[in-house]
Protein backbone atom coordinates (compact mmCIF):
# COMPACT_ATOMS: atom_id res chain seq x y z
CA UNK A 1 0.00 0.00 0.00
CA UNK A 2 1.98 3.03 0.97
CA UNK A 3 5.07 1.59 1.69
CA UNK A 4 5.45 1.03 -2.06
CA UNK A 5 5.97 4.31 -3.05
CA UNK A 6 8.32 5.26 -0.17
CA UNK A 7 10.96 2.63 -2.18
CA UNK A 8 10.45 -0.21 0.12
CA UNK A 9 11.21 -2.95 -2.33
CA UNK A 10 8.71 -5.78 -2.70
CA UNK A 11 11.94 -8.33 -2.05
CA UNK A 12 12.45 -6.77 1.19
CA UNK A 13 8.54 -7.25 2.08
CA UNK A 14 8.57 -10.98 0.72
CA UNK A 15 11.61 -11.22 3.32
CA UNK A 16 10.19 -9.86 5.95
CA UNK A 17 6.83 -11.83 5.76
CA UNK A 18 8.84 -15.41 5.26
CA UNK A 19 10.60 -14.58 8.46
CA UNK A 20 8.34 -13.38 10.44
CA UNK A 21 6.25 -16.53 9.49
CA UNK A 22 9.51 -18.80 10.18
CA UNK A 23 9.27 -17.08 14.06
CA UNK A 24 5.55 -17.54 14.40
CA UNK A 25 5.15 -21.23 13.37
CA UNK A 26 8.28 -22.01 14.64
CA UNK A 27 6.99 -23.60 18.02
CA UNK A 28 4.58 -25.73 15.83
CA UNK A 29 6.88 -27.17 14.18
CA UNK A 30 8.81 -27.83 16.74
CA UNK A 31 6.13 -30.15 18.36
CA UNK A 32 6.04 -32.00 15.60
CA UNK A 33 9.15 -32.55 15.52
CA UNK A 34 9.41 -33.70 18.35
CA UNK A 35 6.75 -35.85 18.13
CA UNK A 36 8.72 -38.21 16.45
CA UNK A 37 11.71 -37.48 18.61
CA UNK A 38 13.39 -40.74 20.87
CA UNK A 39 13.94 -39.45 24.54
CA UNK A 40 17.28 -39.30 24.57
CA UNK A 41 16.87 -36.49 21.36
CA UNK A 42 14.35 -34.46 23.10
CA UNK A 43 16.52 -34.58 26.31
CA UNK A 44 19.11 -33.59 24.27
CA UNK A 45 20.94 -30.20 25.18
CA UNK A 46 21.56 -28.43 22.69
CA UNK A 47 18.15 -28.71 21.40
CA UNK A 48 17.97 -30.60 18.54
CA UNK A 49 15.82 -29.35 15.67
CA UNK A 50 15.31 -32.89 13.38
CA UNK A 51 14.37 -36.10 15.24
CA UNK A 52 17.48 -38.90 14.35
CA UNK A 53 16.37 -41.23 14.16
CA UNK A 54 12.86 -40.82 13.26
CA UNK A 55 10.60 -43.04 15.57
CA UNK A 56 6.90 -43.64 15.79
CA UNK A 57 6.99 -44.95 19.48
CA UNK A 58 5.36 -41.69 21.03
CA UNK A 59 2.69 -42.17 19.11
CA UNK A 60 2.47 -45.93 19.47
CA UNK A 61 2.36 -45.30 23.40
CA UNK A 62 -0.73 -43.18 22.91
CA UNK A 63 -2.69 -45.81 21.05
CA UNK A 64 -1.22 -48.50 22.48
CA UNK A 65 -0.83 -47.71 26.01
CA UNK A 66 -3.59 -44.59 25.88
CA UNK A 67 -6.05 -45.32 24.42
CA UNK A 68 -6.45 -42.26 22.21
CA UNK A 69 -8.50 -43.54 19.54
CA UNK A 70 -11.07 -43.67 22.53
CA UNK A 71 -11.09 -39.62 23.24
CA UNK A 72 -10.22 -39.56 19.12
CA UNK A 73 -13.63 -41.08 18.63
CA UNK A 74 -15.16 -39.28 21.35
CA UNK A 75 -14.35 -35.89 19.67
CA UNK A 76 -14.92 -36.81 16.19
CA UNK A 77 -18.89 -38.05 17.49
CA UNK A 78 -19.51 -34.74 19.75
CA UNK A 79 -18.27 -32.83 16.93
CA UNK A 80 -21.02 -34.77 14.55
CA UNK A 81 -23.96 -34.14 16.54
CA UNK A 82 -22.98 -30.22 17.39
CA UNK A 83 -22.73 -30.07 13.58
CA UNK A 84 -25.73 -31.74 12.42
CA UNK A 85 -27.87 -29.89 15.24
CA UNK A 86 -26.91 -26.68 14.34
CA UNK A 87 -27.58 -27.46 10.32
CA UNK A 88 -30.82 -28.96 10.88
CA UNK A 89 -32.10 -26.01 13.45
CA UNK A 90 -29.75 -23.34 12.26
CA UNK A 91 -31.01 -23.13 8.64
CA UNK A 92 -34.82 -23.09 8.56
CA UNK A 93 -34.12 -20.01 11.21
CA UNK A 94 -31.47 -17.96 9.22
CA UNK A 95 -33.53 -18.70 6.12
CA UNK A 96 -36.65 -17.25 7.84
CA UNK A 97 -34.51 -14.35 9.30
CA UNK A 98 -33.19 -13.34 6.10
CA UNK A 99 -36.17 -13.81 3.81
CA UNK A 100 -39.57 -13.20 6.41
CA UNK A 101 -37.04 -10.76 8.43
CA UNK A 102 -38.95 -13.00 11.70
CA UNK A 103 -38.76 -11.60 15.12
CA UNK A 104 -37.17 -8.63 13.11
CA UNK A 105 -34.30 -6.49 14.20
CA UNK A 106 -34.68 -7.29 17.83
CA UNK A 107 -34.16 -11.46 17.22
CA UNK A 108 -31.00 -11.01 14.88
CA UNK A 109 -29.07 -8.72 17.56
CA UNK A 110 -30.03 -11.19 20.13
CA UNK A 111 -28.93 -14.05 18.34
CA UNK A 112 -25.57 -12.24 17.99
CA UNK A 113 -25.56 -11.13 21.60
CA UNK A 114 -25.53 -14.90 22.76
CA UNK A 115 -22.19 -15.46 20.80
CA UNK A 116 -21.11 -12.37 22.77
CA UNK A 117 -21.99 -13.31 26.67
CA UNK A 118 -19.39 -15.10 28.51
CA UNK A 119 -20.11 -18.47 28.93
CA UNK A 120 -19.69 -18.54 32.66
CA UNK A 121 -23.13 -16.63 32.85
CA UNK A 122 -24.59 -20.37 31.78
CA UNK A 123 -21.73 -23.35 32.33
CA UNK A 124 -23.10 -23.82 36.14
CA UNK A 125 -26.75 -23.85 35.48
CA UNK A 126 -26.21 -26.21 32.24
CA UNK A 127 -24.43 -28.32 34.83
CA UNK A 128 -27.11 -28.45 37.08
CA UNK A 129 -29.52 -28.96 34.10
CA UNK A 130 -27.70 -31.59 32.64
CA UNK A 131 -27.12 -33.23 35.97
CA UNK A 132 -30.20 -33.22 36.69
CA UNK A 133 -31.18 -34.88 33.20
CA UNK A 134 -28.51 -37.45 33.23
CA UNK A 135 -26.70 -36.11 30.27
CA UNK A 136 -23.59 -35.25 32.30
CA UNK A 137 -20.56 -37.30 30.92
CA UNK A 138 -22.20 -38.29 27.23
CA UNK A 139 -21.27 -36.92 24.14
CA UNK A 140 -25.06 -35.81 23.54
CA UNK A 141 -24.24 -33.44 26.64
CA UNK A 142 -21.49 -32.14 25.89
CA UNK A 143 -22.83 -31.83 22.11
CA UNK A 144 -25.41 -29.42 23.63
CA UNK A 145 -23.17 -27.11 25.37
CA UNK A 146 -21.25 -26.53 22.03
CA UNK A 147 -24.46 -25.87 20.26
CA UNK A 148 -25.25 -22.87 22.72
CA UNK A 149 -22.08 -20.91 21.30
CA UNK A 150 -22.17 -22.16 17.45
CA UNK A 151 -25.96 -22.53 16.97
CA UNK A 152 -26.00 -18.26 17.15
CA UNK A 153 -22.32 -18.25 15.64
CA UNK A 154 -24.10 -20.78 12.37
CA UNK A 155 -27.12 -18.63 12.37
CA UNK A 156 -24.93 -15.23 12.19
CA UNK A 157 -23.33 -16.61 9.23
CA UNK A 158 -26.12 -18.15 7.11
CA UNK A 159 -28.09 -14.77 7.29
CA UNK A 160 -25.48 -13.83 5.73
CA UNK A 161 -25.13 -16.61 2.93
CA UNK A 162 -29.02 -16.43 2.07
CA UNK A 163 -28.93 -12.68 2.21
CA UNK A 164 -26.31 -12.80 -0.81
CA UNK A 165 -28.85 -14.78 -3.22
CA UNK A 166 -31.06 -12.60 -5.26
CA UNK A 167 -34.67 -12.94 -4.08
CA UNK A 168 -35.57 -12.74 -7.79
CA UNK A 169 -34.34 -15.88 -8.21
CA UNK A 170 -36.62 -17.64 -5.88
CA UNK A 171 -39.41 -15.57 -7.04
CA UNK A 172 -38.39 -16.73 -10.67
CA UNK A 173 -38.55 -20.29 -9.59
CA UNK A 174 -41.73 -19.58 -7.83
CA UNK A 175 -43.34 -17.79 -11.45
CA UNK A 176 -42.21 -21.24 -12.57
CA UNK A 177 -45.14 -23.72 -10.35
CA UNK A 178 -42.41 -23.99 -7.29
CA UNK A 179 -43.81 -23.20 -3.84
CA UNK A 180 -41.90 -21.09 -1.84
CA UNK A 181 -40.55 -24.55 0.09
CA UNK A 182 -40.07 -25.90 -3.39
CA UNK A 183 -37.98 -23.07 -4.51
CA UNK A 184 -35.94 -23.14 -1.56
CA UNK A 185 -35.12 -26.22 -1.67
CA UNK A 186 -34.41 -26.49 -5.52
CA UNK A 187 -32.92 -23.05 -5.90
CA UNK A 188 -31.52 -21.02 -2.52
CA UNK A 189 -30.35 -24.25 -0.89
CA UNK A 190 -28.02 -25.79 -3.82
CA UNK A 191 -26.69 -22.53 -3.96
CA UNK A 192 -25.67 -21.84 -0.43
CA UNK A 193 -24.35 -25.03 -0.09
CA UNK A 194 -20.38 -24.19 -0.42
CA UNK A 195 -21.14 -21.59 2.44
CA UNK A 196 -22.75 -24.03 4.60
CA UNK A 197 -19.97 -26.74 4.04
CA UNK A 198 -17.59 -24.09 5.06
CA UNK A 199 -19.62 -23.34 8.26
CA UNK A 200 -20.07 -27.12 8.94
CA UNK A 201 -16.22 -26.85 9.11
CA UNK A 202 -15.94 -24.60 11.79
CA UNK A 203 -18.46 -25.59 13.78
CA UNK A 204 -17.22 -28.87 13.72
CA UNK A 205 -13.84 -27.72 14.38
CA UNK A 206 -14.71 -25.38 17.47
CA UNK A 207 -16.11 -28.67 18.92
CA UNK A 208 -13.22 -30.34 18.39
CA UNK A 209 -10.94 -27.66 20.07
CA UNK A 210 -12.95 -26.70 22.64
CA UNK A 211 -11.81 -27.47 26.86
CA UNK A 212 -14.04 -25.54 29.10
CA UNK A 213 -16.91 -27.56 28.42
CA UNK A 214 -15.38 -30.60 27.55
CA UNK A 215 -13.24 -30.37 30.88
CA UNK A 216 -16.87 -29.32 33.24
CA UNK A 217 -19.32 -31.61 32.01
CA UNK A 218 -17.48 -34.94 31.35
CA UNK A 219 -15.64 -36.84 33.49
CA UNK A 220 -14.79 -40.09 32.44
CA UNK A 221 -13.55 -42.40 29.16
CA UNK A 222 -17.05 -42.72 27.91
CA UNK A 223 -17.28 -39.08 26.54
CA UNK A 224 -13.99 -37.15 27.23
CA UNK A 225 -12.95 -35.48 23.82
CA UNK A 226 -9.21 -35.11 22.77
CA UNK A 227 -8.07 -31.82 24.34
CA UNK A 228 -9.05 -32.87 27.59
CA UNK A 229 -6.95 -36.30 27.16
CA UNK A 230 -3.74 -34.09 25.81
CA UNK A 231 -4.74 -31.43 29.44
CA UNK A 232 -4.05 -34.58 31.28
CA UNK A 233 -0.67 -35.16 29.42
CA UNK A 234 0.53 -31.23 29.99
CA UNK A 235 -0.67 -30.97 33.15
CA UNK A 236 0.28 -34.19 34.40
CA UNK A 237 0.48 -35.86 38.18
CA UNK A 238 4.29 -37.10 37.76
CA UNK A 239 6.30 -36.68 35.09
CA UNK A 240 5.11 -35.03 31.37
CA UNK A 241 5.50 -37.30 28.73
CA UNK A 242 6.83 -35.02 26.55
CA UNK A 243 6.93 -37.05 23.32
CA UNK A 244 3.89 -38.65 23.66
CA UNK A 245 2.27 -34.98 24.84
CA UNK A 246 3.56 -34.05 21.74
CA UNK A 247 2.37 -36.76 19.34
CA UNK A 248 -1.23 -36.21 21.00
CA UNK A 249 -1.22 -32.48 19.87
CA UNK A 250 -0.43 -33.22 16.39
CA UNK A 251 -3.03 -35.77 15.96
CA UNK A 252 -5.14 -32.67 17.43
CA UNK A 253 -3.91 -30.31 15.02
CA UNK A 254 -3.93 -32.83 11.65
CA UNK A 255 -7.99 -32.13 11.01
CA UNK A 256 -7.18 -28.79 12.10
CA UNK A 257 -4.73 -27.93 9.40
CA UNK A 258 -6.50 -29.95 6.98
CA UNK A 259 -9.98 -28.24 7.00
CA UNK A 260 -8.62 -24.87 7.49
CA UNK A 261 -6.77 -24.95 4.20
CA UNK A 262 -10.08 -27.08 2.38
CA UNK A 263 -12.36 -23.87 3.42
CA UNK A 264 -9.81 -21.05 2.59
CA UNK A 265 -12.17 -19.14 0.91
CA UNK A 266 -14.82 -18.87 3.28
CA UNK A 267 -12.75 -18.38 6.46
CA UNK A 268 -12.00 -14.86 6.80
CA UNK A 269 -16.01 -14.23 7.26
CA UNK A 270 -16.12 -17.49 9.17
CA UNK A 271 -13.88 -16.55 11.92
CA UNK A 272 -15.20 -12.80 11.75
CA UNK A 273 -19.16 -13.56 11.44
CA UNK A 274 -20.73 -11.17 13.29
CA UNK A 275 -18.01 -8.88 13.67
CA UNK A 276 -17.36 -7.79 10.15
CA UNK A 277 -19.61 -7.43 7.51
CA UNK A 278 -20.15 -9.60 4.42
CA UNK B 1 -30.71 -2.18 -4.56
CA UNK B 2 -32.61 -3.57 -1.20
CA UNK B 3 -35.97 -4.58 -2.29
CA UNK B 4 -38.59 -3.74 -0.01
CA UNK B 5 -40.50 -6.56 0.40
CA UNK B 6 -43.66 -7.32 1.28
CA UNK B 7 -44.89 -10.58 3.36
CA UNK B 8 -48.47 -12.09 3.56
CA UNK B 9 -49.25 -13.32 7.22
CA UNK B 10 -49.10 -16.67 5.95
CA UNK B 11 -45.38 -15.65 5.33
CA UNK B 12 -44.78 -14.27 8.37
CA UNK B 13 -46.26 -17.54 10.29
CA UNK B 14 -44.08 -19.68 7.95
CA UNK B 15 -40.86 -17.74 8.95
CA UNK B 16 -41.90 -18.50 12.76
CA UNK B 17 -42.82 -21.83 12.32
CA UNK B 18 -39.14 -22.45 10.89
CA UNK B 19 -37.77 -20.45 13.67
CA UNK B 20 -39.57 -22.35 16.08
CA UNK B 21 -37.18 -24.80 16.81
CA UNK B 22 -34.10 -22.62 17.23
CA UNK B 23 -35.81 -20.36 19.71
CA UNK B 24 -37.02 -23.47 21.78
CA UNK B 25 -33.32 -24.23 22.03
CA UNK B 26 -32.17 -20.27 22.94
CA UNK B 27 -35.22 -20.49 25.58
CA UNK B 28 -34.02 -23.56 26.86
CA UNK B 29 -29.76 -22.40 26.61
CA UNK B 30 -29.99 -18.55 26.59
CA UNK B 31 -32.67 -17.61 28.71
CA UNK B 32 -33.27 -20.04 31.31
CA UNK B 33 -30.05 -20.77 32.59
CA UNK B 34 -29.69 -17.22 32.92
CA UNK B 35 -32.28 -17.50 35.90
CA UNK B 36 -31.67 -20.04 37.37
CA UNK B 37 -27.82 -18.50 37.87
CA UNK B 38 -29.45 -15.31 39.64
CA UNK B 39 -31.45 -17.93 41.77
CA UNK B 40 -28.56 -19.78 42.32
CA UNK B 41 -26.48 -16.76 42.94
CA UNK B 42 -28.99 -15.86 45.89
CA UNK B 43 -28.62 -19.09 47.51
CA UNK B 44 -26.24 -21.05 49.75
CA UNK B 45 -25.50 -24.53 47.82
CA UNK B 46 -22.94 -26.94 48.29
CA UNK B 47 -23.52 -29.61 46.00
CA UNK B 48 -21.89 -31.87 48.17
CA UNK B 49 -23.30 -30.80 51.23
CA UNK B 50 -27.13 -29.94 50.34
CA UNK B 51 -29.74 -28.41 48.17
CA UNK B 52 -29.64 -24.79 47.87
CA UNK B 53 -31.21 -22.42 50.69
CA UNK B 54 -31.87 -19.06 50.34
CA UNK B 55 -30.02 -16.84 51.48
CA UNK B 56 -30.45 -13.55 49.78
CA UNK B 57 -27.63 -11.12 48.53
CA UNK B 58 -25.00 -12.44 51.16
CA UNK B 59 -22.92 -14.17 48.59
CA UNK B 60 -22.59 -10.78 47.02
CA UNK B 61 -21.37 -9.17 49.90
CA UNK B 62 -18.86 -12.16 50.63
CA UNK B 63 -18.03 -11.41 47.04
CA UNK B 64 -17.10 -7.70 47.67
CA UNK B 65 -14.81 -8.36 51.01
CA UNK B 66 -12.68 -11.46 49.17
CA UNK B 67 -9.69 -10.73 47.93
CA UNK B 68 -9.25 -13.82 46.31
CA UNK B 69 -11.83 -12.68 43.82
CA UNK B 70 -10.79 -9.11 43.30
CA UNK B 71 -7.41 -9.93 42.67
CA UNK B 72 -8.64 -12.47 40.04
CA UNK B 73 -10.58 -9.74 38.70
CA UNK B 74 -7.98 -7.22 38.50
CA UNK B 75 -5.53 -9.32 36.89
CA UNK B 76 -7.84 -10.43 34.00
CA UNK B 77 -7.73 -6.45 33.24
CA UNK B 78 -4.25 -6.48 34.04
CA UNK B 79 -4.24 -9.15 31.53
CA UNK B 80 -6.30 -7.76 29.15
CA UNK B 81 -5.10 -4.29 29.47
CA UNK B 82 -1.32 -6.30 28.21
CA UNK B 83 -2.27 -8.85 25.74
CA UNK B 84 -4.80 -6.66 23.21
CA UNK B 85 -2.76 -3.30 22.79
CA UNK B 86 0.63 -6.21 21.73
CA UNK B 87 -2.06 -8.10 19.67
CA UNK B 88 -3.61 -5.11 17.61
CA UNK B 89 -0.22 -3.71 16.59
CA UNK B 90 1.34 -7.29 15.66
CA UNK B 91 -1.97 -7.81 14.07
CA UNK B 92 -2.03 -4.26 12.59
CA UNK B 93 1.63 -4.60 10.75
CA UNK B 94 1.06 -7.92 9.32
CA UNK B 95 -2.28 -6.27 7.55
CA UNK B 96 -0.61 -3.55 6.38
CA UNK B 97 2.48 -5.57 4.83
CA UNK B 98 -0.57 -8.24 3.20
CA UNK B 99 -2.55 -5.26 1.97
CA UNK B 100 -0.03 -3.90 -0.14
CA UNK B 101 -1.34 -4.68 -4.20
CA UNK B 102 2.06 -5.77 -5.40
CA UNK B 103 2.12 -8.86 -3.11
CA UNK B 104 1.11 -12.06 -4.62
CA UNK B 105 0.53 -15.11 -2.96
CA UNK B 106 -1.31 -13.32 -0.09
CA UNK B 107 -4.32 -16.16 0.41
CA UNK B 108 -1.15 -18.68 1.19
CA UNK B 109 0.76 -15.85 3.81
CA UNK B 110 -2.79 -15.30 5.03
CA UNK B 111 -3.90 -18.71 5.76
CA UNK B 112 -0.50 -19.38 6.89
CA UNK B 113 -0.10 -16.33 9.74
CA UNK B 114 -3.53 -17.26 11.07
CA UNK B 115 -3.26 -21.07 11.50
CA UNK B 116 -2.38 -20.69 15.60
CA UNK B 117 -5.69 -19.41 16.08
CA UNK B 118 -7.35 -22.20 14.41
CA UNK B 119 -5.75 -24.74 17.06
CA UNK B 120 -7.20 -26.00 20.53
CA UNK B 121 -6.07 -23.42 23.39
CA UNK B 122 -5.11 -27.49 24.75
CA UNK B 123 -2.57 -27.61 21.71
CA UNK B 124 -1.16 -24.04 22.32
CA UNK B 125 -0.38 -25.26 25.70
CA UNK B 126 1.04 -28.19 24.64
CA UNK B 127 3.02 -25.72 21.97
CA UNK B 128 4.10 -23.47 24.89
CA UNK B 129 5.09 -26.03 27.40
CA UNK B 130 7.83 -27.38 24.64
CA UNK B 131 8.92 -23.72 24.22
CA UNK B 132 9.01 -22.67 27.88
CA UNK B 133 10.77 -25.68 28.86
CA UNK B 134 13.44 -25.36 31.14
CA UNK B 135 16.04 -28.25 30.53
CA UNK B 136 16.07 -28.27 26.81
CA UNK B 137 13.31 -25.56 25.58
CA UNK B 138 14.04 -23.21 22.57
CA UNK B 139 13.09 -20.54 24.24
CA UNK B 140 16.56 -21.20 26.84
CA UNK B 141 18.69 -21.74 24.42
CA UNK B 142 17.99 -18.78 22.19
CA UNK B 143 18.51 -16.68 25.08
CA UNK B 144 21.37 -18.33 26.18
CA UNK B 145 22.77 -17.86 22.40
CA UNK B 146 22.13 -14.50 22.25
CA UNK B 147 23.98 -13.60 25.56
CA UNK B 148 20.28 -12.69 27.42
CA UNK B 149 20.61 -15.27 29.97
CA UNK B 150 22.18 -18.32 31.69
CA UNK B 151 19.71 -20.50 29.90
CA UNK B 152 18.27 -22.13 32.62
CA UNK B 153 14.74 -19.42 33.25
CA UNK B 154 11.99 -21.11 34.79
CA UNK B 155 9.90 -19.01 32.28
CA UNK B 156 6.59 -20.95 34.15
CA UNK B 157 7.33 -21.81 37.42
CA UNK B 158 9.03 -17.90 38.42
CA UNK B 159 6.24 -16.04 39.82
CA UNK B 160 7.18 -12.96 37.87
CA UNK B 161 7.58 -14.54 34.93
CA UNK B 162 4.65 -16.74 33.92
CA UNK B 163 1.94 -13.78 33.71
CA UNK B 164 3.83 -12.45 30.99
CA UNK B 165 4.61 -15.82 29.63
CA UNK B 166 0.65 -16.80 29.73
CA UNK B 167 0.96 -13.67 27.98
CA UNK B 168 2.70 -14.44 25.42
CA UNK B 169 1.36 -17.87 24.30
CA UNK B 170 -2.30 -15.79 23.85
CA UNK B 171 -0.78 -12.85 21.60
CA UNK B 172 0.76 -15.40 19.33
CA UNK B 173 -2.51 -18.04 19.82
CA UNK B 174 -5.13 -14.62 18.98
CA UNK B 175 -2.83 -11.58 16.92
CA UNK B 176 -4.34 -13.37 13.49
CA UNK B 177 -7.78 -12.44 14.76
CA UNK B 178 -6.52 -8.49 14.82
CA UNK B 179 -5.10 -9.28 11.46
CA UNK B 180 -7.52 -10.72 9.89
CA UNK B 181 -10.31 -8.46 11.06
CA UNK B 182 -7.63 -5.22 10.32
CA UNK B 183 -7.06 -6.69 6.48
CA UNK B 184 -10.81 -6.74 6.03
CA UNK B 185 -10.85 -3.03 6.84
CA UNK B 186 -7.46 -1.83 5.16
CA UNK B 187 -8.90 -3.84 1.78
CA UNK B 188 -12.33 -1.32 2.15
CA UNK B 189 -10.63 2.03 2.11
CA UNK B 190 -11.37 3.88 -1.10
CA UNK B 191 -8.06 4.45 -2.59
CA UNK B 192 -8.76 8.00 -3.64
CA UNK B 193 -7.82 9.22 -0.30
CA UNK B 194 -4.45 7.97 -0.76
CA UNK B 195 -4.04 9.61 -4.10
CA UNK B 196 -5.35 12.95 -3.04
CA UNK B 197 -2.69 12.44 0.06
CA UNK B 198 0.33 11.81 -2.06
CA UNK B 199 -0.65 14.56 -4.08
CA UNK B 200 -0.32 16.70 -1.15
CA UNK B 201 2.75 15.26 -0.06
CA UNK B 202 1.49 13.38 2.79
CA UNK B 203 4.36 11.23 5.07
CA UNK B 204 3.75 7.65 5.11
CA UNK B 205 3.34 8.49 8.75
CA UNK B 206 0.82 11.39 8.14
CA UNK B 207 -1.30 9.13 5.51
CA UNK B 208 -1.57 6.34 8.65
CA UNK B 209 -2.32 8.82 11.08
CA UNK B 210 -5.15 10.59 9.32
CA UNK B 211 -6.16 8.36 6.48
CA UNK B 212 -5.69 4.58 7.81
CA UNK B 213 -6.32 4.77 11.47
CA UNK B 214 -9.69 7.22 11.07
CA UNK B 215 -10.70 4.66 8.33
CA UNK B 216 -10.17 1.53 10.48
CA UNK B 217 -11.61 3.09 13.56
CA UNK B 218 -14.97 0.45 13.08
CA UNK B 219 -12.43 -2.50 12.28
CA UNK B 220 -10.25 -1.62 15.32
CA UNK B 221 -13.83 -1.13 17.39
CA UNK B 222 -14.49 -4.61 16.76
CA UNK B 223 -10.98 -6.28 17.40
CA UNK B 224 -11.19 -4.18 20.53
CA UNK B 225 -14.62 -5.42 21.72
CA UNK B 226 -14.45 -9.05 20.50
CA UNK B 227 -11.04 -9.52 22.03
CA UNK B 228 -11.80 -8.36 25.25
CA UNK B 229 -14.75 -10.32 25.37
CA UNK B 230 -12.60 -13.66 24.61
CA UNK B 231 -9.80 -12.51 26.21
CA UNK B 232 -12.21 -12.82 29.45
CA UNK B 233 -12.80 -16.57 28.84
CA UNK B 234 -9.12 -17.30 29.15
CA UNK B 235 -9.21 -20.70 30.27
CA UNK B 236 -7.49 -23.33 29.07
CA UNK B 237 -3.84 -22.05 28.50
CA UNK B 238 -4.26 -20.93 32.69
CA UNK B 239 -5.53 -24.44 33.19
CA UNK B 240 -2.77 -26.38 31.72
CA UNK B 241 0.01 -23.82 30.95
CA UNK B 242 0.36 -22.75 34.86
CA UNK B 243 -2.61 -24.33 37.06
CA UNK B 244 -2.94 -20.84 38.45
CA UNK B 245 -0.04 -20.52 40.03
CA UNK B 246 2.94 -20.51 40.81
CA UNK B 247 1.11 -18.72 44.11
CA UNK B 248 -1.97 -17.08 42.52
CA UNK B 249 -0.04 -15.18 39.90
CA UNK B 250 -1.61 -16.34 36.56
CA UNK B 251 -4.95 -17.05 38.38
CA UNK B 252 -7.75 -15.43 35.86
CA UNK B 253 -11.48 -14.64 36.42
CA UNK B 254 -12.45 -17.87 34.26
CA UNK B 255 -10.14 -20.39 36.78
CA UNK B 256 -11.02 -18.65 39.54
CA UNK B 257 -14.76 -19.55 38.77
CA UNK B 258 -14.19 -22.37 37.68
CA UNK B 259 -11.89 -23.42 40.75
CA UNK B 260 -14.93 -22.41 43.37
CA UNK B 261 -17.73 -23.77 41.35
CA UNK B 262 -16.15 -27.59 40.80
CA UNK B 263 -13.45 -27.76 42.89
CA UNK B 264 -15.37 -26.52 46.16
CA UNK B 265 -18.53 -27.22 44.60
CA UNK B 266 -20.00 -23.80 46.18
CA UNK B 267 -22.29 -23.81 43.26
CA UNK B 268 -24.34 -20.82 44.94
CA UNK B 269 -21.16 -18.53 45.62
CA UNK B 270 -19.68 -19.03 41.97
CA UNK B 271 -22.91 -18.16 40.39
CA UNK B 272 -23.30 -14.61 42.07
CA UNK B 273 -19.09 -14.53 41.01
CA UNK B 274 -20.33 -15.32 37.71
CA UNK B 275 -22.81 -12.89 37.64
CA UNK B 276 -20.85 -10.18 38.88
CA UNK B 277 -18.11 -10.66 35.98
CA UNK B 278 -20.99 -10.71 33.59
CA UNK B 279 -21.72 -6.68 34.66
CA UNK B 280 -18.47 -5.64 34.97
CA UNK B 281 -17.80 -6.91 31.40
CA UNK B 282 -21.37 -5.32 30.02
CA UNK B 283 -20.17 -2.02 31.37
CA UNK B 284 -16.55 -1.97 30.09
CA UNK B 285 -18.28 -2.93 26.98
CA UNK B 286 -20.71 0.09 27.00
CA UNK B 287 -17.61 2.24 28.33
CA UNK B 288 -15.38 0.83 25.45
CA UNK B 289 -17.94 1.69 22.71
CA UNK B 290 -18.38 5.03 24.35
CA UNK B 291 -14.99 6.10 24.53
CA UNK B 292 -14.62 4.92 20.62
CA UNK B 293 -17.57 6.80 19.71
CA UNK B 294 -15.94 10.10 21.78
CA UNK B 295 -12.74 9.87 19.90
CA UNK B 296 -13.59 8.88 16.53
CA UNK B 297 -16.28 12.82 16.86
CA UNK B 298 -12.39 14.14 17.52
CA UNK B 299 -11.20 12.44 14.25
CA UNK B 300 -13.22 13.50 11.96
Amino acid sequence: MTLHRKGVGRAVVYIFLILFLIVELFPILWVVATSFKTSIDIFNWPPKIWPNPVTLSNYAYIFNDMNLQNYLLNSIIVAIITTVICIIIGIPCAYAISRFRTGGKGLSSWILMQRMIPSVAIIIPLFILLWKIHLLDTWFGLAIAHVTYSLPFGIWLMIGFFGDIPIELEESGMVDGCTRMGAFRRITLPLVVPGLVAMAVLIAIQSWNEFLYAVILTSSRKSQTLPVAISVLVHPVTDILYGEMCAAAVVAIIPVFIFTLSIQKYLVRGLTAGSVKG
Amino acid sequence: MKKKITLSNQEKLVGWKMATPALVFFLVTGIYPYIMNIYYSLTNWNLIHSGPVFTGAANYIKAFADSTFLLSVLRTFGFIAIVIPLEFCLGLGMALLLSREDIKGKNIFRSLVLLPMMLSPVVTSVIWKMMYSVQFGPLNYFFKVLGLSDGRTEWLSDPKLAFPALAVATIWMWFPFSFLVLLAGLQSIPREQYESAKIDGASWWNELRYITLPNLLPSIMVVVLVRFLDALKTFALVYTLTGGGPGSSTELIYYEIFRVAFRDFNIGYASSLSIIVVLVSILACGLILKLSRKYASYEY
